[in-house]
């Protein structure tokens, strides 16, 4: 049924859009987004590699091959040639990908579930609790970053976790700050005095009210969280602080291969690290779709 | 301003204890016990009761703390359980060479950074907008080792260009022991250019994240501003585009820039610990490192205990300079 009325002519069916959820709304426009796709299509691929590491490459990632020692990219059957003890370097970046992508989720992990605890409950409860916990967040933002996690990992020790450890504690107290900022804004706000006014418990309003109403910022800046994680990681891994062998690293696949460096082999030293770029891209578009299409505004 | 200042370094007070306390206690915190950590494994459990007793390991944590503290107010940063040399007179050369490294970063950052972003945001939607986007994306995203490898690679290695390490030959007579100026102030220019030549790589290599931040900020700044109505007011009177962008948008653009570069200038400093890695560069950051991997940790502690002074520091002079630079902002 179509209705006219002068030259103007209204479709059939209901005018009134079908509704949409807020996050169905958003999921539509991160597909849209240019960056975000070509970010997803990056990190995807890279999950791919990381899932199937052992069918593409050579079975295990610390096999020598004695005899064939730096050989440059495509010799012998090699796509990024191989290292100074003739390891695959092409299977080495994949398994390489499963660690900094591990690493990068976990630490990230770590520092939103802290963070946000502090954040969300300084906010929210505000009084000595909110500047105890601020100062002490001042106190950890006074470190230059990767000296903090240097630090946290000379005291526990190298390796995998205690990386992850480390790069999530230095990133407290940006997800404090922004979970605390939603938390102040949100509980003036007349939804949360109307909860408060039928008598719900002041923890429930926080988790039901306050909590998913500051998601947005949230998820943006652990997006692009990861994306520092992975970095930071890395260059753990590269002081020799990072992860140990057999656990393949990036960031410490690039320092075994820097004596090799003036001799001409590049190879083992550029995929590596090219690895890392492409994988920190990804992430950074996708953070920056998200922010878009959440519509947030966050202060780098 | 002068009641916020007193206020802002008042508030500086907490900060730095809390500072000094977890620095403090890091070196109690490691595992087992410092004595044992120095001396290795190997010591016997008589070597670690007297050296434990000998850095006063034995007594009570607060009495520790309150000595600690008693000899940095002093300026007494310790010295190397290895070397034996103070650090206050390690510091003496290190500082400077950071410093040399971090302002030349800082400026090839500001300099490229402001104009890659102005004509970025003149010609928007142009291939020079786009591409410069996208460097700067590639410049956040890049581990800086690895540019300084590859760099090192293309440039040291295969071209000969540039020298791969270090700073260089000190000047004969070291003055402010930032060597550029002290070699200008001796006008000798084989060494101030030798020093150039050292400082380009790790320089540019320092300065790519923040440079790329810059850009970013600065277009963005100068976008919103391009959209301003007065920007249109003083179009409509005619005044050439020089004029406006030069007059009207710079001015009102740079505020968030100067937040920006305030605000890299912190991040310098973790930059500066992988940057000098590469480099063999002999500043703070291969110093502390150094000291890391040795177990050296008097050193370690009152390193760090400085690079996060100079940081705070830093993060104080950002916030005064916006009180200064814009007189709309009050601070009460």
């Amino acid at each position: 049924m179509s209705i006219r009325s002068g030259a103007l002519t209204i479709p059939p069916g209901p005018l009134v859009r079908p509704q949409t959820s807020l996050w169905r709304d958003a999921v539509g426009r991160l597909a849209r987004h240019r960056g975000a796709q070509v970010g997803l299509f990056v990190v995807g691929g890279l999950l791919l590699l990381a899932l199937f590491a052992e069918g593409l490459g050579v079975a295990d990632p610390n096999t020598t091959f004695l005899t064939e020692t730096l050989r440059p990219p495509l010799a012998g059957g090699h796509l990024m040639g191989t290292d100074d003890l003739g390891r695959d370097v092409f299977t080495r970046v994949m398994h390489g990908a499963r660690t900094s992508l591990r690493v990068g989720v976990v630490a990230v992990g770590i520092a939103v579930a802290s963070g946000s605890l502090i954040g969300f409950t300084a906010g929210y409860f505000g009084r000595w609790w909110d500047s105890f916990a601020m100062r002490v967040m001042d106190i950890v933002l006074s470190f230059p970053t990767i000296l903090l996690a240097i630090a946290i990992v000379a005291l526990r020790g190298p390796g995998i976790f205690n990386t992850m450890l480390a790069i999530g504690v230095v990133a407290i107290p940006a997800y404090a700050r922004i979970t605390r900022a939603s938390a102040l804004t949100l509980r003036g706000q007349e939804f949360v005095t109307a909860a408060r006014s039928v008598g719900a418990p002041e923890v429930r309003i926080l988790l039901r009210h306050v909590v998913p109403n500051s998601l947005s910022p949230l998820i943006v800046q652990a997006t692009l969280g990861i994306a520092t994680a992975i970095l930071n990681a890395a260059a753990l891994g590269f002081l020799g602080l990072g992860a140990q062998p057999p656990d393949v690293e990036w960031g410490a696949m690039l320092v075994d291969s820097v004596r090799y460096l003036f001799q001409g082999s590049w190879w083992a030293l550029m995929f590596p690290g090219f690895a890392i770029m492409l994988t920190v891209i990804g992430f950074n578009l996708i953070g920056d779709g998200l922010r878009d299409a959440l519509d947030v505004r966050i202060k780098d | 301003m002068g009641r916020y200042l007193a206020r802002r370094l008042l508030l500086l007070v907490p900060t730095l204890l809390g500072v000094s306390v977890i620095v403090f206690l890091f070196i109690r915190l490691i595992p087992g016990d410092p004595a044992t950590a120095i001396l290795r494994e190997s010591a016997t459990a008589a070597q670690v009761a007297e050296l434990n007793a000998k850095l006063g390991f034995d007594r009570p944590l607060p009495v520790q703390y309150l000595e600690y503290m008693g000899r940095i107010v002093r300026g007494d940063l310790g010295e190397s359980f290895h070397t034996r040399l103070t650090v206050v007179d390690q510091l003496k050369q290190k500082l400077p060479a950071t410093m040399e490294l971090a302002l030349s970063a800082m400026i090839i950052a500001t300099v490229a950074g402001v104009l890659l972003g102005i004509l970025a945001a003149m010609r928007r939607g142009s291939i020079l907008d786009y591409g410069t986007m996208t460097l700067a994306l590639v410049g956040v995203s890049m581990p800086i080792f690895w540019l300084g490898l590859m760099l090192i690679y293309a440039f040291a290695v295969n071209l000969h260009w540039l020298p791969p390490s270090t700073r260089g030959e000190p000047p004969e007579l070291v003055r402010t022991g930032l060597y550029t100026l002290d070699y200008l102030a001796a006008l000798d220019a084989n060494g101030f250019l030798d020093t150039l030549r050292h400082l380009a790589l790790p320089g540019f290599v320092l300065a790519t994240v923040p440079l790329a931040v810059i850009a970013r900020q600065t277009r963005s700044a100068m976008l919103e501003v391009l959209g301003q109505d007065f920007v249109r007011t003083a179009r409509s009177k005619g005044l050439r585009q020089q004029t406006v962008i030069a007059r009207h948008v710079l001015k009102n653009a740079m505020l968030p820039v100067i937040t920006v570069v305030g605000l890299q200038t912190g991040a310098l400093l973790s930059g500066a610990v992988l940057t000098e890695t590469v480099f063999s560069w002999p500043g703070m950051g291969t110093y502390v490192l150094e000291a890391i991997l040795a177990r050296d940790y008097t050193v370690v502690q009152s390193v760090v205990l400085v690079f996060a002074f100079i940081f705070v520091m830093v993060n104080l002079i950002v916030d005064l300079s916006y009180a200064w630079l814009d007189p709309r902002i009050k601070y009460a």
